[in-house]
């Protein structure tokens, strides 16, 4: 490995239509928003973790039913 | 076949397979040295076709100068000026090995080894590169990381696995890909037994095959090549901050510009992102020009704001 990440938490975050836009992980003591993009290295960590079985990364909450201005 | 040349019993010049070798010293016209022992040219100015091309001020004129390599951003490593008040340092890192991951812009220690800058794919190309830097009792790596890995597991950042070549300082290496662009080209530094990464200075990668001197490029372009791959807000106050809404039971939304177009698609980290006691602002539709931040409150007074962020997106 390389760049070994400590990520302590992940969880989808989802757009306003449902689908899952990014996930947000605590990584190395800091929560951030990660995209969906293999050329992310944030995403790389987190989906070779996945693979390792070391980190599964939890489902979004329901998104809420708001009206946009 | 072989000749030489003599004029009164002294050898002028001698000939080998159409290569011309003279013996003489000094080059005189009308008693004039025009080329001296030390192999010097002693004229007071060259002329190519009747013109003046360098004059004798040593200044060239009219000449048409067609380099074999860029005469500007030769240096493929940004942010290589690193002795300098003006290293680049976003992050505030203490120094340049003051943290396991990225710490001064563009350069990522490991914690215990090494210390890597990646050169992005789209800034490679095929050809023959020269390694510079000012320090001793250290010692350069390279290698080519094919990024195009679409399925996990991927491999984040420098990879340990990769091929990795010793350069010596002032020395070069060449790349010949096939495609020509589509890897990253990894530069690393390492120790010696007496070695410092605090000496490390004046790193520079350029096509071409001998070391030229330290390109300074101003502040301002060395900051916006930096802002490709990382860049922070300043973190301001909840009284003025880069996002707040109040409206009543309604998504809150706002639209935030990076400075300079990413990479990739970073990843965003907000910065003093408070909800007022509602949901908490969070990061979303995040691309490579911009991102939104939104959340939806619980109460017709809450006034979510948020103070600041970094965008990464950092090999």
């Amino acid at each position: 490995m390389n760049q070994e990440m400590n990520i302590t938490s992940a969880k989808y975050a989802v757009d306003r239509e449902g689908y899952n836009s990014a996930i947000t992980a605590t990584i190395d003591g800091i929560t951030m928003s990660v995209p969906l993009d293999p050329a992310n290295r944030h995403y790389k960590e987190i989906m070779r973790q996945v693979k390792a079985g070391t980190l599964v990364i939890q489902p979004a909450d329901e998104p809420e039913q708001s009206e946009e201005n | 076949m072989s000749g030489t040349l003599r004029l009164n019993d002294t050898t002028f010049a001698t000939e080998t397979n159409g290569n011309i070798t003279t013996n003489v010293s000094e080059l005189k016209i009308n008693d004039q040295t025009v080329i001296d022992s030390n192999k010097s040219l002693n004229v007071s100015d060259v002329k190519v076709g009747g013109n003046t091309v360098i004059d004798s001020n040593r200044k060239m004129t009219g000449v048409d100068i067609v380099p074999t390599t860029n005469f500007t951003f030769r240096n493929k490593i940004i942010n290589g000026n690193l002795k300098s008040a003006r290293v680049i340092n976003q992050r505030g890192a203490s120094s340049i090995t003051g943290a396991t991951g990225y710490t001064y812009d563009r350069w990522y220690y490991d914690g215990s080894t090494y210390l890597y800058q990646g050169i992005e794919d789209l800034n490679v190309n095929n050809g023959t590169y020269c390694v510079s830097w000012v320090g001793d009792n250290l010692i350069a790596h390279w290698a080519l990381e094919d990024d195009n890995d679409t399925t996990p597991p991927y491999t984040a950042g420098p990879d340990s696995a990769l091929t990795w070549n010793q350069v010596s300082k002032n020395s070069t290496f060449t790349i010949n890909e096939s495609p020509e662009h589509g890897k990253h080209l990894w530069i690393r530094f390492s120790l010696d037994t007496n070695g410092d990464f605090a000496d490390l200075d004046k790193v520079q990668v350029e096509e071409g095959t001998v070391p030229t001197p330290f390109e300074h490029r101003p502040y301002g372009v060395e900051l916006s090549l930096c802002q490709r791959y990382y860049e922070k807000s300043t973190e301001v106050t909840e009284q003025f901050p880069i996002f707040k809404a109040r409206e009543a039971d309604r998504l809150r939304l706002g639209t935030i510009q990076y400075k300079v177009t990413k990479r990739t698609t970073p990843s965003i980290v907000l910065l003093g992102a408070n909800g007022d006691g509602g949901g908490t602002p969070s990061a979303a539709s995040i691309g490579i020009y911009a991102f939104r931040t939104y959340c939806t409150s619980t109460g017709d007074s809450q006034s979510p704001f948020v103070n600041g962020y970094s965008a990464e997106a950092e090999l």
